[in-house]
């Protein structure tokens, strides 16, 4: 290399890189601010995750859409994945772990998938099962991870229920993780019905939601460690 | 003399003057009591017309609706095309499993769309199937009800074909790519559109839910669903041409009337008063009782309650705002016609 620049600078660039969804860029400012000995905490969460809060604003805010928070999501991914191998040695650089997925009987992924990317973004450890996920295997992976939440998405008015399956399968597991909601066809009425412990909206809310309910994070039945 | 549901119907789209709107359910109609009550039942009636007509009939037969309306699903055109679908529940709506095709914007690669003849299309599969069941309700219903068929979109078939997180992430770094695959599936949703009026389809209502602002920007909307729209289901010859989208359709309802289809039908995230003021009479406004609450959660009482307030908004056709929950209460859907037709 060359020369090497100011952190503030890589921490700046990494930041555009989400904000414009310059792939290449976020790969190569990645890659420059591990070598530059920037702690991967402050690459993921003053980089690229003020990036994706800032993407995030701006969709709540209605100024932006699916299509430009996507491309800024897999921007993210595309850094994160980069950092993924000095990641393994350091988790402690996450502030917690959710695991998400899409409940039983639904395929429908790109919701959960942008709520996936906001929570990495803001330093989470997330835990992706994919869709059509069953009730055991929100379970068994909140357990293997010792995750705090559970995210359960839900696109269909068929497959609410599930939701609702992976509550009461939790409670009955006696579970040590909180669980939240989402999906189109959800509603704060139907978190309270289920007795679920949140539900965000879109995701631009998720982070909040999660920062939130980390912070009272005291389920009963979680051991200690 | 006392109108028929036909004449009321037909009426409706004519935005003609009525005492009162029709009660039609245009979107996905299908519940298990009427399962129960009519002895066709999913996954069969989604795969054989015989089945599917009678359960399409239903809405009409066991509540009294005034339309009928038949298939149930938005997956027969992706499977035709060669998707996996999984259709093997009663309680649940058909799944994708699989998308045939690439396309990946991440590294560029994209499948180019080599599909099948819009005239084979229409030959074979649940499509046809489907055909058949509008030219079977025409004999059984078509003298005092409305036939409602309902299809998909070109831009949402496209994304069933080619993952629709890529496709929506393709608008962002490929658009020419998304173009040449929704020019390459809209001829065959063309086809299948006037082969459903053809066989005795009174209005086609075709479900564009890739379109939604919750997917892509209002301002890509023309390029990216409105003017295929305005080829494959406002031109229709013989039938009445209705656009369903879901979400918050307030900032596109301008682009849909733009479109030039008859009539749209939307959701109740679009307040029913606000929904008639955009509108203004420029296109038939079907709705827009929410699927999900009140019909499918919420109780009679509510139901009734939103369907007055879209009676009363002015909407022309009373319906739900998006398809029927499959286990949404018969009580639920008995207040819903009782609420408009006393």
């Amino acid at each position: 290399m060359s020369s090497i620049r100011e952190k503030g600078f890589i921490m700046d660039d990494l930041r555009i890189s989400v904000e414009t969804w310059d792939i290449k860029l976020a790969q190569r400012v990645a890659r420059e601010a591990v070598d530059s000995g920037i702690p991967l905490k402050e690459i993921v969460a003053e980089g690229l995750g003020a990036g994706m809060a800032r993407i995030g604003e701006m969709f709540g805010e209605g100024n932006l859409f699916l299509p430009q928070v996507i491309a800024a999501s897999k921007t993210m991914e595309a850094a994160l994945e980069v950092l993924r191998p000095y990641m393994e040695a350091g988790c402690d650089a996450m502030r917690g772990t959710v695991v998400m997925g899409t409940v039983k009987g639904d395929i429908h992924e790109i919701g959960k998938n942008v709520c996936c990317a906001m929570l990495r973004g803001a330093g989470y450890l997330v835990v992706d099962l994919g869709s059509d996920t069953g009730e055991d295997e929100f379970i068994d992976a909140a357990a293997a991870e010792r995750a705090q939440i559970v995210g359960c998405s839900a696109l269909m008015t068929t497959t609410l229920k599930a939701q609702e399956s992976v509550v009461r399968y939790s409670d009955e597991a006696g579970r040590g993780f909180l669980i939240i909601i989402g999906g189109a066809p959800c509603s704060q009425e139907w978190c309270d019905q289920i007795h679920a412990d949140g539900y965000s909206s879109s995701g631009a809310e998720i982070v909040d939601l999660v920062n939130g309910l980390m912070e009272k994070f005291d389920p009963p039945g979680r051991g200690t460690k | 003399m006392s109108m028929t549901p036909r004449e009321r119907v037909l009426a409706a789209m004519k935005q003609e003057s009525l005492d009162r709107p029709p009660v039609a359910i245009f979107t996905q109609s299908a519940t298990i009591g009427q399962m129960e009550k009519v002895g066709a039942a999913w996954p069969e009636a989604h795969k054989d017309a015989n089945l599917m007509a009678k359960l399409g009939a239903a809405q009409a037969d066991v509540f009294g609706f005034e339309c009928v309306r038949a298939p149930f699903c938005l997956t027969a055109e992706a499977e035709r095309l060669g998707c996996t679908v999984q259709v093997t529940k009663k309680d649940a709506s058909p799944m994708l499993k699989e998308h045939p095709h690439k396309f990946d914007p991440m590294t560029g690669e994209y499948d180019e769309p080599n599909l099948m003849d819009p005239a084979e299309f229409v030959a074979g599969g649940r499509p046809a199937e489907a055909i058949k069941a509008m030219e079977i309700l025409k004999k059984s219903h078509g003298e005092n009800y409305c036939l409602v068929a309902g299809n998909t979109g070109p831009f949402t078939l496209t994304g069933h074909l080619v993952n629709t997180e890529n496709m929506v992430f393709g608008m962002m770094m490929a658009p020419e790519e998304v173009s040449k695959w929704v020019d390459a599936v809209s001829p065959i949703c063309k086809a299948y559109t006037q082969a459903l009026s053809d066989a005795g389809a009174d209005v086609i209502q075709m479900s564009e839910p890739s379109a939604s602002t919750d997917m892509i920007a209002p301002d890509m909307f023309q390029d990216a669903a409105g003017k295929y729209i305005s080829d494959v289901l406002a031109s229709v010859k013989d039938a009445f041409s209705v656009l369903h989208i879901c979400g918050d359709t307030a900032p596109i309802i301008p682009k849909m009337i733009g479109t030039g289809v008859t009539g749209l039908s939307i959701e109740e995230k679009v307040n029913p008063d606000k929904a008639v003021d955009i509108v203004a009479g420029k296109a038939v406004l079907v709705g827009n009782v929410g699927s999900v609450r009140p019909l499918f959660q919420g109780t009679p009482e509510e139901v009734a309650a939103a369907a007055k307030h879209c009676v009363e908004a002015g909407f022309n056709v009373i319906s739900s705002g998006c398809g029927i929950a499959v286990s949404t209460p018969d009580a639920n859907m008995e207040a819903l016609v009782k609420a408009v037709k006393g």
